[in-house]
C-alpha cells in the first residue's frame, strides 16, 4: 500500500479544520485522524470492497476515535469527528457526473446511453459515498458517544 | 430577574450560542435542558427550529415560556466547547446565575480563532491538496491553489454582505473553477486540468450541515435534518452551477 498520497489528506483538512475554528491544540490530531482515515480507506478499497463500504469504515474509526478523544481532553465531539472526513468526499466521482450530464446536452443519440450509464454509476457512487461518510462519522458520537465520554471519566478501575 | 427566569434567559442563550455555532438539534436541547437544570429549574423543555430556539422552564408550580431567533447558520466549534465546559461546569461548581452571565458574555465576544487571510489561504492549499488526492500535476495544482484561494475570498466578501448562499456560493465556485479553467487552458494542460477542477469547488463542501442534518435524522429531529440536508443541496448545487458557467466560458476561448 502507498502510503505517500495519504499525507495530502492531512493538508486537505488543515483548511477545513481552520474554517470550523477549531481550537489550535487539536490542530495536530485532526491532521492525524484524517491521515489515519485516509489510510484506512486505502487499505480497505486495496482489500476489494467498494468505495462507499471503504469510506464507511474509515469514517466510523474517525466516529469512534473523535467519541473517545474528546471527552478525554474536555472539547466538543464535533471537532475531532467533522473535519477529519471532509477529505474523503468522492470530488472525481461528482466531476465526473457533473461533466457527464453537461455532455448529455450536446452528444448524439448514440452516444448518450453510454454517456447516462456514466453518469448514473459515478452518481451513485458519489452519492453513497456521501451518505456512508455522514453515517459512518456520526453514528458512532451518537449511539456509543456518551458510554464512551462516561467510561473515559469514570476511569478503569470503576468501569469494570 | 427570577431565578427561574435566569434559568430560562441563560438557557435560551446557551442554546442561541450552540445553534450558531454549528452544534446540531440534539447537542442544543441537552446543553440547554442541562443548564436549566443547573440553575434549578425543576423541569425543562426545548424546542429547535431550524431558525428558533425555545424553551419552557417548571419550577414549583409556576412556569416560564420564551423563545429567540437563533438559525443554524454559523460554525465556531471553538465556541462548542467552551460552551461544553460552561455547561459542565455550571453543573459541577454551581456557579451562580450572573457568573454564567459573565462568562457567556466571555464567550460570545471571544477573539477568532484564525485570522481570516490565514483561513483563505489555507483553504486554496486544501484544495491543492485535493487535486494532488485526485492525480494532479505541480501546475494544476498551483492553478488550484490560487483558484481556491480566490474563490475563499469571493465567498468571504459576499457572505459579509448578507448574499444568500446561492449567489455566494456560485459566484465563489465560478471564480475557482474559472481561474483553474482559464488556466489550464492558456497552459495547454489539456486533460490534465480534470483532477485540478474536480478539486476546485470542493472548499465550498457544506460538510458542517450534511453531518448535523444526517445526526438529526439519526436522532428522530426529522424536520430540522431535512432543513440543514435541503441547505446542502442547495450550496451543491450552486456550485455545480458556478462550475458549469465557468467551464463552459472557458470552452468557448480562444
Amino acid at each position: 500500500m502507498t502510503w505517500a498520497p495519504s499525507l495530502w489528506a492531512g493538508l486537505a483538512v488543515l483548511g477545513f479544520a481552520m474554517v470550523f475554528s477549531v481550537p489550535r491544540r487539536t490542530l495536530p490530531g485532526i491532521v492525524a485522524l484524517a491521515i489515519a482515515a485516509h489510510l484506512v480507506r486505502t487499505a480497505v478499497l486495496e482489500l476489494g470492497a467498494p468505495l462507499p463500504t471503504a469510506s464507511f469504515v474509515a469514517a466510523v474509526l474517525v466516529g469512534l476515535t473523535a467519541a473517545l478523544i474528546a471527552p478525554r481532553t474536555n472539547q466538543a465531539t464535533p471537532i475531532y469527528a467533522f473535519a477529519p472526513v471532509i477529505p474523503l468526499i468522492p470530488g472525481t466521482y461528482m466531476f465526473e457526473a457533473l461533466t457527464g450530464i453537461l455532455a448529455l446536452t450536446s452528444s448524439n443519440e448514440a452516444d448518450s446511453a453510454a454517456i447516462v450509464d456514466t453518469v448514473m454509476v459515478d452518481g451513485s457512487i458519489a452519492t453513497l459515498t456521501i451518505v456512508a461518510l455522514a453515517v459512518g462519522t456520526i453514528s458512532p458520537t451518537l449511539i456509543v458517544g456518551r458510554h464512551l465520554a462516561r467510561l473515559v471519566r469514570a476511569g478503569p478501575s470503576e468501569a469494570q | 430577574m427570577t431565578g427561574l427566569g435566569d434559568a430560562l434567559d441563560l438557557s435560551l442563550e446557551v442554546g442561541e450560542l450552540v445553534q450558531l455555532s454549528g452544534g446540531h438539534t440534539s447537542l442544543t436541547v441537552d446543553h440547554m435542558e442541562r443548564m436549566a437544570s443547573a440553575l434549578g429549574a425543576q423541569e425543562s423543555h426545548a424546542r429547535i427550529s431550524s431558525v428558533n430556539v425555545a424553551m419552557t422552564v417548571f419550577d414549583e408550580g409556576e412556569n416560564l415560556t420564551a423563545g429567540r431567533h437563533a438559525q443554524h447558520l454559523g460554525i465556531n466549534f471553538n465556541t462548542l466547547t467552551l460552551l461544553k465546559r460552561l455547561v459542565a461546569d455550571t453543573e459541577e461548581h454551581r456557579l451562580s446565575a450572573s457568573q454564567v452571565r459573565s462568562r457567556l458574555t466571555l464567550i460570545r465576544n471571544s477573539a477568532k480563532v484564525y485570522p481570516t487571510w490565514s483561513v483563505m489561504l489555507a483553504l486554496g492549499g486544501s484544495s491543492a491538496a485535493f487535486a494532488a488526492l485526485f492525480g494532479a500535476q505541480a501546475a494544476a495544482m498551483a492553478l488550484v491553489l490560487l483558484g481556491g484561494w480566490a474563490g475563499a475570498w469571493v465567498r468571504h466578501g459576499l457572505v459579509a454582505r448578507r448574499l444568500k448562499p446561492f449567489v455566494a456560493v456560485t459566484s465563489a465556485a465560478f471564480t475557482s473553477a474559472f481561474i483553474v479553467a482559464a488556466g489550464g487552458h492558456w497552459l495547454g494542460l489539456g486533460d490534465e486540468v480534470n483532477p485540478a477542477l474536480a478539486a476546485s469547488t470542493l472548499f465550498l463542501v457544506p460538510g458542517v450541515p450534511m453531518l448535523n442534518g444526517t445526526a438529526d435524522l439519526l436522532t428522530a429531529h426529522y424536520l430540522n435534518g431535512v432543513v440543514r440536508l435541503a441547505m446542502s443541496a442547495v450550496i451543491i448545487g450552486s456550485a455545480a452551477v458556478g462550475l458549469t458557467v465557468a467551464v463552459s466560458l472557458v470552452d468557448v476561448l480562444p
